[in-house]
């Protein structure tokens, strides 16, 4: 009996020793993105000066773009399939799908939000050229930097307008040159932003 | 030798008349008495008296051949002594030297008398080893009492020691109890100072004991609690973070400080080379998602405050 009371202790002291040093709580990590604080004295909230918080690199923001790898891979089939409704659905799964935290969303989100539209606005203008309309001032409103992803969107945008020219073309109808106008100008704002990337990156570091 | 033709043993059983034959007549009775004091030799029988006072005076001479009619009596008288008819001094004597001899039956076996006893005692050990005919009374006390030890009435200190000579020298059959009790103790002590936990059968053989399975099973069973209490520390850390600690604060602030933001993917592609208006999407996000998941990784390990 003495024994199995010295072995049933050993055993008790054994498990709660360990277990008594992992107790701890942990914040859970999928509530949202991490908000930092660059600032490292960051311990009371009367002496804190810190600057605006910044989010970081968190698993909301991976998974979203590695869902956006995925759907852009199933676009890709579709698309060599000549299936333009298979791509779009696919691509419609992201940009009406739900975005990680944040106000405004984080850069990367909007730019790959972009080049999506982008591509969903080429598809569209196919056959719906407001829905490649709609798609186009989407992508614009969230890449508002000038850089090659709202450069690309201009650059859809005129293809958009061409397709449109040409159909109204076609067809006989009197909007065709104001189409046309149109695709000319978007394609020259693409330049234009393109030219203004170049030159950033040959000037260097501001 | 003359071939008779007879087989041999017909002829050893009598006189080898054949040997004899044609030997001249006056020599064969003296022939014939010769092989008899022969055979008689060789297989002897009894020895009268007449033949055997003639020996006697062959070998100790003539003079004392002869024995008187004195001498005759007195052997006489011995013999009958000896046979139990009649007594004699030297009676004793005679009967000591015939049982050292060796040639008497149980019947005639007569007790050592005690002054024949002292007798001997005296010619082996000398007068001085000769024990005191006389005891005094103390001495008589305590072989008394030894006595009586040995008889299981009261104690002595030469009792156990008496026992064991006695023993020895006629071992009685051990009793149960006592046997049970000698095994045990035997097996005990060859168990190396072991705690015999373990008791006797009814054939008598110790149970082994369980001392060393019992530590093994401890063993075990503290093994098999510390794999498992690592393994769940080991979940647990993985899943989490550790929570910052007061004594720790600088260490976690640049840890955090140390995270790479969220910030644009310009950096990731070439500004001379701008995107194409169709096509390069699924290339793009896949370089994106490439980069930003090193700099999850960083950021982790940041958090955890691993450098």
């Amino acid at each position: 009996m003495r024994a199995l009371q010295k072995c049933f202790g050993v055993v008790l002291l054994s498990v709660m020793l360990p277990l008594a040093a992992c107790t701890e709580s942990a914040p859970d990590p999928a509530e949202g993105p991490a908000v930092v604080s660059t600032s490292i004295s960051a311990t009371t909230a009367d002496d804190c000066r810190c600057p605006p918080a910044q989010a970081v690199v968190d698993p909301a923001l991976l998974a979203f773009l590695s869902k956006a790898k995925s759907l852009h891979n199933q676009a890709d089939m579709a698309d060599a399939e000549q299936d333009t409704e298979a791509a779009i659905k696919a691509l419609d799964r992201l940009v009406a799908g739900p975005l990680p935290a944040g106000d405004p969303p984080a850069p990367e989100v909007r730019e790959v939000m972009a080049d999506t539209l982008a591509r969903s606005a080429e598809l569209r203008s196919r056959s719906d050229y407001q829905a490649a309309l709609k798609d186009v001032d989407r992508g614009l409103s969230l890449a508002r930097e000038r850089s090659h992803y709202r450069g690309r969107l201009m650059e859809v945008l005129g293809v958009v307008e061409q397709r449109e020219f040409k159909r109204l073309q076609e067809a006989g109808d009197d909007d065709a040159p104001a189409a046309k106008e149109r695709a000319l100008k978007a394609f020259e704002e693409a330049v234009a932003i393109q030219d203004d990337v170049i030159k950033r990156a040959l000037s260097g570091p501001e | 030798m003359r071939d008779t033709g007879k087989p041999a043993d017909e002829g050893a059983s009598r006189g080898r008349l054949d040997l004899v034959a044609g030997a001249p007549h006056e020599s064969l009775a003296a022939i014939a008495s010769g092989s008899a004091a022969l055979r008689a030799a060789l297989a002897p029988s009894e020895l009268d008296a007449a033949d055997n006072e003639a020996l006697l005076a062959l070998a100790l001479g003539a003079d004392v051949a002869e024995h008187d009619a004195a001498e005759q009596a007195a052997a006489a008288a011995l013999r009958h002594a000896l046979t139990g008819q009649q007594q004699h001094p030297l009676a004793d004597w005679a009967q000591s030297l015939r049982c050292a001899w060796g040639d008497v039956t149980a019947s005639a076996v007569v007790p050592l008398a005690e002054a024949d006893h002292m007798a001997l005692l005296a010619l082996a050990l000398g007068e001085a080893g000769l024990p005191q005919p006389s005891f005094s009374d103390e001495e008589k006390q305590q072989a008394e009492q030894l006595r009586a030890a040995l008889a299981g009435e009261g104690s002595d200190g030469l009792a156990d020691w008496a026992a064991e000579l006695r023993h020895a020298d006629a071992p009685s059959s051990l009793d149960e109890l006592s046997h049970r009790r000698l095994v045990k103790q035997a097996l005990a002590a060859a168990a190396g100072g072991m705690e015999a936990a373990g008791e006797m059968d009814a054939a008598g053989a110790t149970v082994t004991s369980t001392s060393g399975g019992r530590s093994m099973l401890l063993a075990a069973i503290v093994a098999i609690a510390a794999a498992v209490a690592l393994f769940a520390g080991s979940v647990r850390w993985l899943e989490t973070r550790p929570q910052p600690s007061a004594s720790a604060p600088a260490a976690r602030a640049a840890g955090v400080a140390a995270m790479v933001v969220s910030r644009s993917t310009v950096d990731l592609f070439d500004p001379m080379t701008p995107f194409p208006a169709k096509g390069g999407e699924s290339e793009r996000i896949k370089r994106i998602v490439a980069a930003r998941s090193a700099d999850l990784r960083s950021n982790r390990f940041a958090a955890w405050g691993v450098r």
